[in-house]
């Protein structure tokens, strides 16, 4: 009897190593949650295009937007968990299921965290309404004047960072609701809205642009990749230790060996040179840190957002 | 001179052996995807997105372009010669295309529409080539207080594009607003009429809906119809394609105004040609001295919302390029093709990158050209195609649609909502109440409440806030007089058939 | 002698219900808030009242005017709307040729005299057609056969 576990274990073992091993020997998808053109599909096709060659397989990119990407998690919850179809996704995919309540699946048990892909802090960005440039004198200038902070929508990563911002440094200020970055954007430029925080990504083609002013990123201290912006924890709003990212998901109960090899192959793509262009273009770095790592702080935003959610009654009824 | 110089400068770039052939390639893909009905622009550019990233920025942009403004060369071809809508913003062309395609001037309505597209393409090239600054600067003035207003006045401006009871048009009006309705609201986050779905969260799908509302309604209503369909391939001769003198000296004031209205509405982000073909059709409609002819076979009704929507499609530019905001889908995907390659469109973009702004420009002179020249010839064909058996077109057309419909987020869920939309428009027909009402609050609806709830948030509730902003106000002030102007004729208009209608001594005409 | 026509009756009947449905469902389950901070509720409310007035003045008119007696017809409708139906059935399980077939052939009930032959002909080119233009020429995404089982 006890062999024949032995036996067992032993096969399942191997095939799970064998599996590892021989992927992928076909094409891949990668699913991206968002309509094309934006900043992380681009990011994605990039990081779609150094599998590709890595692995001598086509990985193909495939757009599903819908239910700030939720539309797309579904499809991808649904997969079988064989490493053939992934999907990558912001910090998005912890927002969300802090406000839709009633997904048709499971976001910790049916999605498995592979690796994250990119990362850089939150930037807020101010608009021509706005006369001060760091945080200090915004919080300032929001006591004579409350102001609007824009989001790309209810439970996106710009309306939990906004809240976020709002309720840690002081500021008088309450969120309007765009849809989408865009237009956020540009009633910031129109000096409709005051502020909006999103990805440095997201925003620094307008703020190279000189349409809307970098004002703050949140965090305790200055990044690396924009050093001429102060850091919200200059101004005491230091309880912030959030960034944005950029990260690689997989169907849920995966093997673990497959895992491993996933989060491997796709450091060894972000270290490539074609892509270390990709990353600073977009002001971000890459990411690291194992499967384990980035399920941890993957499931601590989802907590951290559901308890914010709660605090600030984000979920209207 | 600067501009000549910048001409010059974009016509060297547009008239490249490679840019010249993916702009064929985009106009004729574009016109195809225009003609078929359930597929989309969006769905087209999607698939060829790829492509752009092996390709220099300009060239693929003057690809996707082409396939952009090339929908709204196609799309009134099966609104004329099917009563089907080839793509959402050529579904008011069906009102007067389709009876004049009835009343064997169908090649007349296909030329006109194409005349009428060349026009509203030009107008709106010469607004992006001339006043970009300018109207990215006016754009970006609007907040959703003046969106709301603009809104507002479209609505009532647009109001009057059905025939039949006035009283079912504005119901169904704000059926098409209710509709829109479900989903998740953007102000609140809450799930309307969802029901748990995870499909709906996004909202209904408005090519399904159009789609569901006009075609299947329309094939359900045909199908062995014994209307005298097939018409006979000798009575498609060649005079009978040719528009006579009248109809153009009929169209040229309608283009020119739609052609405006067109521009206004493509450069504002978040509204675009079907908007613009709504609007325009009401006004002509309503300044027009016998209004009774719309709906009949009028040729403004043909060539006011296809001037309206290219010149939409051209300004839809504007913001993208000038302000790197994209006002669609569509827009941001032309926005990635340029991101890709490390341009990011911006104010500076003008000064930056000279070569591919006005080599864009001038290809779509060029783009416009050959769409021209391709359909005015394809006419013939067109028109040919409905001598084809309705036995044998109606199944395919199903199958376009389902296609079509399919192919917005590969779920079957899409295809369901056009045979919702599909029975709901046959009950509608049956009840004789007009569909492309419906399709107006849709498209409307959702503009006017969200932007008005998010302009009470940013004047914190203050309504007075919204008439005191000069633009805002203004508008608000002319959608008021439009109003009542309108009841006010049409009060007049009831008075005169009322005098007439009743007996008497003979009055000799007081008005 | 009653005037009514039972269609307008049916119709304004039609829109009665719905607006009711649409404002019944909006006030019992969403926050309506003021008119200057309005929440989700109030514009689906507000325009389901207004569609319940229309539906009541068309109901009204109902009574005004003869019956137009003009037959509908059930069977056309009901094929059309299954072919539809069948495609969206099998296009997930099946992919798109088995989609396609059997949305043609159920289509092609709705001709007066079923000729098999034709509309396996016909289901045939169009599964052609469709090939050729959404697979090889858009490059669209869709599985042609699968099997689910």
């Amino acid at each position: 009897m006890k062999l024949i576990k032995l036996a067992a274990m032993a096969t399942v073992l191997a095939t799970g190593a064998a599996q590892a091993q021989d992927f992928p020997s076909s094409p891949v998808t990668i699913i991206i949650p968002y309509g094309g053109g934006g900043s992380t599909d681009l990011i994605a096709r990039a990081l779609a295009n150094e599998l590709g060659q890595m692995w001598d397989q086509s990985v193909i990119v495939e757009n599903r937007p819908g239910a700030g990407s939720m539309i797309g998690t579904a499809f991808l919850a649904q997969a079988k968990p064989d490493g053939y179809t992934l999907l990558v996704n912001t910090p998005a995919h912890a927002t969300a299921p802090a406000v839709q309540k009633t997904l048709p699946f499971d976001p910790k048990a049916d999605i498995t965290p592979i690796g994250m892909v990119a990362t850089s802090p939150y930037l807020a960005v101010a608009g021509t309404a706005v006369q001060s440039t760091d945080l200090a004198g915004f919080v300032a200038e929001s006591k004579e004047r409350p102001m609007f902070f824009a989001t790309a929508g209810v439970g996106t990563s710009s309306h939990f960072a906004a809240e976020l911002l709002i309720q840690q440094a002081g500021i008088d200020g309450e969120v309007v609701h765009f849809a989408g970055g865009g237009e956020a954007q540009t009633n910031l430029m129109g000096g409709h809205a005051d502020v909006y925080i999103s990805n440095t990504a997201s925003v620094m083609p307008y703020v190279n642009n000189g349409q809307v002013k970098a004002l703050t990123i949140l965090g305790a201290s200055r990044y690396d990749a924009l050093p001429d912006v102060p850091a919200s924890g200059e101004s005491g709003a230091n309880a912030i230790d959030i960034n944005s990212w950029v990260g690689l998901f997989a169907p849920g109960k995966m093997d673990p060996a497959l895992v491993e090899k996933l989060n491997a192959d796709m450091h060894k793509a972000v270290a490539s040179e074609t892509f270390k262009k990709v990353l600073a273009d977009n002001f971000v770095l890459p990411g690291s840190g194992s499967a384990a790592d980035f399920k941890a702080q993957v499931e601590a935003e989802m907590e951290l957002w559901s308890t914010l959610a709660t605090e600030r009654n984000i979920i209207a009824e | 001179m600067e501009i000549a110089s910048n001409l010059l400068l974009g016509l060297s770039v547009a008239l490249t052996p490679e840019n010249l052939l993916y702009c064929l390639f985009g106009v004729f893909v574009g016109t195809l995807i225009g003609v078929l009905p359930g597929i989309g622009a969006l769905a087209a550019i999607s698939m060829l997105f790829p492509l752009t990233f092996h390709l220099e920025p300009t060239t693929a942009l003057i690809m996707l372009a082409g396939i952009y403004y090339g929908t709204a060369y196609g799309g009134s071809t099966a609104s004329i010669l099917l009563n089907i809508p080839g793509t959402t913003s050529s579904a008011v062309t069906c009102l007067d295309g389709y009876p004049m395609a009835q009343q064997g001037r169908a090649g007349v309505a296909l030329a006109m529409t194409a005349f009428a597209s060349f026009f509203g393409g030009v107008f709106g090239i010469l607004v992006l080539s001339a006043f970009t600054p300018l109207v990215a600067a006016w754009a970006l003035s609007f907040g959703s207080a003046e969106y709301f207003a603009l809104m507002v006045l479209g609505l009532v401006a647009a109001s009057t594009v059905s025939d039949g009871s006035p009283v079912k048009g504005l119901a169904m009006v704000v059926l098409g607003m209710l509709l829109a309705t479900i989903g998740m609201d953007p102000q609140s986050g809450v799930a309307r009429y969802t029901f748990g779905s995870l499909s709906l969260l996004d909202g209904l799908s408005i090519s399904a809906l159009a789609m569901g509302l006009f075609g299947v309604a329309e094939i359900i209503t045909s199908v062995r119809a014994n209307t005298g369909r097939t018409i006979q391939a000798r009575d498609v001769s060649l005079r009978s394609l040719m528009p006579t003198r009248d109809d153009f000296r009929r169209s040229w004031m309608p283009a020119l105004r739609a052609s405006t209205i067109g521009s206004l509405f493509g450069a504002l982000p978040g509204t675009g040609p079907t908007v613009a073909s709504f609007v325009s059709y009401g006004v002509e409609k309503r300044i027009a001295k016998d209004p009774s002819r719309f709906g009949k076979g009028a040729v403004e009704g043909v060539v006011a919302p296809e001037a309206a929507n290219n010149a939409a499609d051209q300004t839809a530019f504007i913001p993208t390029l000038s302000l790197g905001v994209p006002g669609s889908a569509t827009m941001a995907l032309m926005i990635g093709a340029m991101m890709v390659h490390g341009i990011h469109p911006g104010p500076n973009l003008v000064t930056e990158e000279p070569e591919l702004f006005w080599g864009l420009v001038m290809s779509f002179w060029i783009g416009n050209l050959m769409l021209v020249i391709l359909n005015l010839p394809l006419i013939g064909l067109w028109v040919r195609l409905l001598t084809v058996p309705y036995k044998i077109l109606y199944p395919a057309i199903l199958m376009l649609v389902c296609i079509g419909a399919y192919s917005v987020h590969y779920k079957a869920f899409d295809v369901m909502v056009v045979l919702g939309f599909g029975a709901l428009g046959y009950l509608m027909r049956i009840f004789s109440m007009p569909a492309a009402p419906l399709l107006l609050g849709f498209v409307l609806g959702p503009l006017i409440e969200q932007h008005f709830r998010r302009a009470m948030v940013l004047a914190r509730g203050d309504f007075s806030a919204v008439i005191e902003r000069p633009i805002s106000g203004t508008v608000l002030l002319i959608t008021l007089l439009v109003l009542v102007w309108s009841l006010w004729s049409s009060f007049r208009k009831r008075r005169q058939t009322l005098a007439a209608a009743t007996p008497g001594p003979r009055i000799e005409d007081e008005d | 002698m009653s005037r009514l026509d039972i269609r307008e009756l049916a119709g304004g009947l039609f829109l009665t219900a719905t607006g009711a449905g649409f404002a019944g469902h909006a006030i019992a389950n969403y926050s309506i808030g003021t008119v200057t901070r309005m929440g989700p509720g109030m514009v689906p409310a507000g325009l389901g009242v207004l569609l319940v007035i229309f539906g009541l003045v068309v109901i009204a008119t109902a009574f005004l005017q003869e019956s137009r007696g003009r037959s509908i017809r059930i069977a056309i409708p009901a094929v059309i709307l299954l072919s539809v139906l069948a495609f969206a059935l099998l296009i997930t399980p099946f992919g798109l040729i088995p989609a396609v077939v059997a949305c043609v052939i159920v289509a092609t009930l709705a001709e007066e005299k079923f000729d098999p032959a034709f509309s396996l002909k016909l289901a045939a080119v169009l599964c052609l057609i469709a090939w050729l233009v959404f697979v090889v020429a858009l490059q669209l995404p869709v599985t042609l056969f699968a099997w689910p089982f």
